[in-house]
């Protein structure tokens, strides 16, 4: 449907006239609040064309609306035709989101061949315009569902004691290549993964959760770092896209014991903090998995006592640059890691988490941020 | 990013112009792929021109590393921030560095 907006109705007939083939519909207005009532009256209006000079309310004022309206509505194209020649009106009307201008009085060859074309290309472009906008609105709906799935399938830290756990997630493009996961081997024997997929968003994510259910299959046989790990890489030779791969840390804690056995596979390497905040690299690494045949595993045990956490992260927190693009580092990072040693375990990655974002200087990152910290809850 | 091929006997020197991140990681994904389809007995990595090698370069060393499984493959005029990234990936253990 086309609305006509002008205050001489034989002006309104002859542009309905030029536009007759076109197969819209009209309806018309003679000012710009009749115009709005159109609009509002009509879902289905396709495009308007605008007189400026009218009484009551001009054609400027109708921009201004326009300009100020729900997005279906803004996304209505203008083309405004007027008597108005002068390039002042011109600059102000097409500033002012009109699509097109034309001055009257309309010449036999602007009534017969320019308008219709150009009114013709404006529908098609705003049609064009607006199925790209449904689209996108109905691709972030469905991120923001596999959002809400990823999360809900994060471990709940409560069910894990006498292992205390917390962690912190912020996917890059609201579903991430990171993923993070525990399961209980024992009363005081658990079992913890992390994991970073190259790349991020959909296809990331999807691959992150296929290795956390091939990780609970293969936990379930047999939880040793080394045979897991091994287990874990064959399976996914072949899976991930051509140069893909994924790196993490696996590990056992056995809280009875005191110690953690883990291995890492190509992942930045763990902290060991002690009590008040000293810091340990735990520099062991191996291959990552998913491309190699035949991939380097060493399996390591640490004490792990009551007075120690283990902290985790993925490459997107030292990789976070500052408003200067200088990275964090792990150097940087285990610095601000350390200040924060005296906090309570159950807030400290809330904590680290504001200070990587103090870094930053923004919230938006450019990779998956994924910050897990563990340690023992036996006494209390 | 530009990869030049010479011959080198029976060898193919591969020099890469630029560095190997996920900004140039589809180029030379495909170039080394059309490489490989050479099969030269031996490969020369010529890292002279590379500043910095990312984790999506890193994947696709490693992919044209297992691709040639039967040619011999020699990283050279590597950095150190490069050798540095082979070692704690441990992939210094597959790759032969000169």
């Amino acid at each position: 449907m086309i609305l006509i907006v002008d205050d001489e109705a034989l002006n309104r007939k002859v542009i309905q006239w030029s536009l007759k083939d076109l197969g819209h519909e009209f309806v018309h207005a003679a000012n710009g609040q009749e115009a709005i009532d159109q609009v509002k009256a009509h879902e289905n209006v396709a495009l308007v064309v605008l007189d400026l000079m009218m009484p009551e309310m001009d054609g400027f004022a109708f921009l201004e609306w326009h300009r100020e309206a729900p997005v279906e509505v803004r996304e209505v194209p203008i083309v405004v035709n007027s008597a108005l020649s002068d390039m002042d009106s011109i600059k102000r009307a097409l500033k002012m989101g009109a699509y097109d201008y034309f001055t009257k009085p309309l010449s036999g060859d602007a009534l017969e061949v320019l308008l219709p074309t150009k009114v013709q290309n404006a529908i098609q472009s705003a049609a064009a315009a607006r199925s790209l906008r449904l689209h996108a609105e109905e691709m972030h709906a469905e991120l923001a569902s596999a959002m809400r799935f990823q999360t809900s399938m994060l471990p709940k830290a409560v069910d894990f004691a006498p292992l205390g756990v917390e962690y912190v997630y912020r996917p890059c493009s609201l579903v991430g290549g990171d993923f993070f996961d525990l399961y209980r081997l024992g009363e005081n024997v658990i079992g913890l993964i992390i994991g970073d997929v190259t790349g991020h968003g959909l296809k990331a994510g999807m691959m992150s959760l296929m290795v956390r259910s091939l990780f609970r299959e293969f936990i379930a046989r047999d939880a040793r770092p080394a045979v897991l790990i091994e287990e874990l890489n064959r399976a996914l030779l072949g899976v991930f896209d051509v140069g893909h791969y994924i790196t993490g840390v696996y590990g056992v804690f056995d809280i009875e014991a005191g110690t953690l056995r883990f291995a890492n596979f190509g992942h930045p390497s763990p902290y060991l903090m002690k009590n008040g905040g000293a810091m340990e690299s735990l520099e062991k690494r191996g291959h990552f998995l998913g491309i190699l045949d035949n991939v380097l595993i060493e399996e390591t045990e640490i004490a792990f006592g009551e007075h120690e956490r283990l902290v985790l992260y993925t490459d997107g927190v030292t990789e976070t640059a500052n408003p200067d693009g200088e990275e964090l580092t792990p150097e940087g990072f285990s610095k601000l890691v350390a200040a924060r040693g005296g906090d309570d375990p159950a807030t400290w990655c809330r904590g680290v988490l504001g200070d990587i974002i103090g870094f930053h200087g923004s919230e938006e990152f450019n990779d998956d941020i994924l910050l897990v910290s563990c340690w023992t809850r036996k006494s209390s | 990013m530009k990869i030049e091929t010479i011959q080198e006997g029976e060898g193919l020197r591969i020099v890469f112009h630029g560095n190997i991140d996920l900004a140039s990681v589809d180029d030379v994904r495909s170039e080394l792929m059309g490489i490989g389809e050479r099969n030269s007995p031996k490969y020369f990595l010529d890292f002279q021109k590379v500043d910095f090698v990312d984790s999506a370069g890193l994947g696709a060393l490693v992919t044209f590393h297992r691709a040639q499984g039967g040619s011999e493959i020699v990283f050279q005029n590597v950095n150190e921030r490069v050798r540095k990234l082979f070692q704690i990936t441990r992939l210094d253990s597959v790759f032969s560095v000169e």
